[in-house]
């Protein structure tokens, strides 16, 4: 999530990838394909194109959310359903949230009828619940804020793989509500990141979802340095973008948005093309190093 | 102002940068770069992101306000993104940066360095809730492994201990790739250690094949303690036992036992390897030799006063003796099982020994006292908030039910089993139940209610993949219809003339 002064700057900066661009935009505006994944070594600019789409999502007055993974945050499902539930509306989502809160706050008193066949085997939980009757997801005007604690309370013992389901079929009901006030783009960056559970859940349950149907109304774009391995069925509904070094004309495009003198562009672009084998990241990175050296020699 | 092109100028200090590798002209830049911010910009790769706090922290020398400046500066070079965590150097330059740290003349205030952040860490995740006071746990123990690799380590550990235990893998392979960024400079001991734990996650998530690997290179490795052999040979013969292939298993967990005697740090394991190598056994068939390990299992338990190991043992003893048919045995073992589990506060094992005990007493048959236990294991189970156990202990009452002659309470059970399975996407075992339900009701000679439920299991199977199953069921559903019976007053005829002919064979017989 850049500052706004650096998205400028990004986006001041942006060359080619009008291909990847227009495959985005045929995306959103078809309902031919709901799902896009764009791959590529790391340093190729995936960063600066999923930029791009969600500033063109933003012209086009899309609702989006951005989850990157890796890093010192949480990245498992949960934590991509969270993020995705914050950037999309909290409000949609309360039966995701009192679940999500009910499994890991010993001390949480759920606020909504949970189907959750706990004590004593019945369907619901009405002797903990302080709204009973109430189906999932509507309690008119109420809020429930997620207390984001991240491991499973010891005084029950539900297993994960209903955890896993439980809160994935309340989030995708939420995510449908949101999906009646209008389309939902949804970007995940970093996808190779991820253990091989998150991986399973996210094809098996969120995308699968989006494939079939059952959330009419999302596209998703996933970014990533490896290339899914897709089977026809998959292949026929997924958009793939693999991402390509820049040629030495793109070079000369970026080192002039840069405000490299032109006298020195063709040079340098020639240089760097033959250092960089055409590497977004690296080019940058070299022409940051380039201008602070020539700034230091007109310094004397 | 200089007179040189700057072109050529760069061209030859990026080609005296070469060496460095991809990072060169990040390299190159910091060169050009005042020193003080260099030193500064290499400080803040140290963490994943930094921040004024951060920098401030690693270099309480600076000014916050020259801190500050410094931040706007590096957040201006191409690879420095910033984030809601503050700013973060791309990966592939960080990692570069990261790396030089390792270099021995640097390592002093590496150290340092790290030990700052971690204090810093630490004092977050205390004050810290939810999500943000784990991501603090694992940068304290990111840092705390550059500062002071063993302490590092077992707080890595710890975490990862807590991570498995509630099967929150994400987290787990987490806490491995932050560790894995120490390559290069983590002591051989540490790197072996975190390759076992690696293999066991694997296991966990069936990744059998590559685990299998792992345990073999790890024990193929020279510098190996005892205990790290020992736990890997146990590893490795669960891998083989899960493959049923029990004499490698046994002879791998043989191995970890002479290992774990023979070494003080290994001990503590003895009694677990001792119920594995007898559990083994027992599947081969051998159960004199069975017996005779488990019951050392549990003595040793009993001196290490290991309620937990007590529990396991006693209920492995239980198993062999229903293999052996000595079902007041079995129920004697199951019970010390149970008593050693509530003593330890251990409610939510009893579900399966309670399970074991209803098998136990069906296997008598004591009718009342099976469905007795089922219940309790359904109770247990109810209270975990687990649903598919309580529905397979539904399923398992459900029969008891059935042999009791309780048809109709068989049916309930069976019913309830058979909602909690669809509602935790179990289709398969709802299929199941659903043609057994089918044979309840064809008991009952209802009839219509059991043709619905063979053909709906059937078309369950089907939709699953499963034919034989599939196959089962369609045929219960055709032996169904084909069952045309006579009308009842043939049938009436056919007892009176039976009945008339015995009659006449009895006077024939008096007459004689």
């Amino acid at each position: 999530m850049q500052t706004e002064q650096e998205r400028r700057r990004l986006l001041a900066e942006f060359v080619d990838r009008t291909d990847e661009m227009a495959r985005f935009q045929r995306m959103l505006e078809s309902d031919e394909k709901h799902i896009m994944v764009v791959w590529g070594g790391p340093g190729l600019g995936k960063t600066s194109l999923r930029l791009r789409m969600v500033h063109e999502c933003a012209q086009r007055k899309l609702r989006k959310a951005e989850v990157e993974c890796g890093g010192f945050r949480t990245t498992g499902y949960l934590a991509i359903m969270r993020k995705i539930r914050d950037d999309v509306g909290l409000q949609y989502f309360n039966a995701f949230s009192d679940y999500a809160n009910f499994l890991t706050d010993p001390n949480y008193k759920p606020q909504i009828s949970l189907n959750i066949n706990l004590q004593g085997g019945s369907m619901a939980v009405a002797g903990q619940a302080q709204i009973t009757g109430s189906s999932v997801g509507d309690i008119a005007g109420v809020v429930i804020k997620d207390n984001m604690l991240v491991l499973p309370r010891t005084d029950i013992a539900v297993p994960e793989e209903e955890r896993m389901i439980r809160l994935t079929d309340r989030f995708l009901e939420g995510l449908n509500a949101a999906l009646r006030e209008g389309p939902v783009v949804v970007f995940l960056d970093g996808v190779e990141k991820v253990d091989p559970d998150t991986q399973r859940w996210l094809w098996e349950e969120l995308l699968m979802a989006v494939r079939d149907g059952r959330l009419a109304g999302v596209k998703v774009v996933l970014c990533g340095q490896v290339q899914p391995q897709l089977d026809r069925d998959w292949r026929m509904m997924v958009e793939e973008a693999e991402l390509r070094p820049l040629s030495l004309e793109h070079i000369e495009a970026y080192l002039e948005k840069r405000g490299v003198p032109e006298g020195l562009r063709s040079g340098l672009a020639v240089w760097v093309l033959a250092d960089t084998k055409g590497e977004i990241a690296k080019i940058a990175a070299q022409v940051d190093a380039f201008l602070a050296l020539q700034q230091k020699m007109a310094q004397g | 102002m200089s007179d040189l092109d700057p072109l050529q100028e760069f061209e030859r200090r990026m080609q005296a940068m070469a060496q460095t590798g991809p990072a060169a002209s990040a390299e190159l830049l910091l060169e050009v770069m005042d020193p003080a911010a260099a030193r500064l910009f290499r400080l803040g790769a140290i963490p994943h992101q930094f921040d004024v706090d951060i920098l401030q922290v690693l270099a309480p020398e600076h000014s916050r306000g020259e801190i500050q400046q410094r931040c706007e500066e590096f957040g201006q070079l191409s690879f420095v993104t910033a984030s809601i965590d503050g700013w973060s150097v791309h990966d592939a330059v960080r990692r570069h940066f990261f790396s030089q740290w390792f270099k021995p003349q640097v390592g002093e205030e590496f150290a340092v360095a790290s030990a700052r952040l971690a204090d810093y860490f630490h004092r977050q995740a205390e004050v810290a809730h939810g999500e943000l006071a784990e991501t603090a746990r694992r940068r304290h123990m990111f840092h705390l492994l550059g500062a002071d690799q063993e302490s590092g380590f077992q707080e890595f550990e710890s975490l990862l201990r807590r991570a498995r235990h509630n099967r929150v893998y994400s987290e787990c392979s987490q806490l491995f790739q932050l560790v894995h960024e120490y390559d290069g400079f983590l002591a051989t001991r540490y790197r072996l250690w975190l390759a076992y734990h690696e293999a066991k996650l694997a296991a966990d998530q069936h990744n059998i094949e590559q685990a299998e690997t792992t345990f073999q290179q790890i024990l193929k490795e020279p510098d190996a303690s005892p205990e790290l052999r020992s736990a890997a040979y146990v590893r490795l013969g669960y891998v083989h036992g899960d493959r049923r292939n029990w004499d490698d298993a046994i002879a791998c967990y043989e191995r970890a036992l002479a290992l774990a005697e023979d070494n003080e740090a290994a001990h503590h394991s003895v009694p677990r390897i001792l119920h594995d190598l007898g559990a083994a056994y027992r599947e081969k068939g051998d159960l004199e030799r069975a017996e005779s390990l488990l019951a050392r299992s549990i003595q040793m338990a009993q001196e290490q006063q290991n309620l937990s190991g007590q529990a396991l043992a006693y209920n492995s003893l239980g198993v062999l003796a229903l293999k052996r048919r000595d079902v007041r045995a079995a129920i004697d073992a199951f019970e010390k099982s149970l008593d050693a589990l509530l003593r330890n506060d251990e409610l939510f094992r009893t579900a399966q020994v309670y399970n074991n005990l209803g098998l136990a007493y069906s296997d008598l048959p004591d009718w009342a006292r099976s469905a007795e236990y089922f219940r309790k294991s359904l109770e247990i189970k109810a209270k975990a908030g687990d649903t598919l156990g309580q529905a397979s202990a539904l399923n398992n009452l459900a029969r008891v039910q059935a042999s009791q002659g309780d048809l109709k309470a068989a049916i309930d059970s069976s019913t309830r089993a058979i909602a909690l399975f669809i509602d935790i996407r179990a289709l398969y075992d709802a299929a199941l139940a659903r043609h057994n339900r089918g044979k309840l009701y064809r008991r009952m000679k209802e009839n219509e209610r059991a043709r619905q439920d063979f053909a709906e299991a059937a078309e369950a199977f089907r939709s699953l993949g499963k034919s034989a199953e599939a196959a089962a069921a369609a045929q219960d559903l055709q032996g169904l219809d084909a069952k045309v019976g006579l009308p009842w007053w043939v049938w009436a005829a056919i007892v009176l003339f039976g009945l008339i002919v015995l009659l006449l064979i009895i006077i024939g017989l008096a007459e004689a």
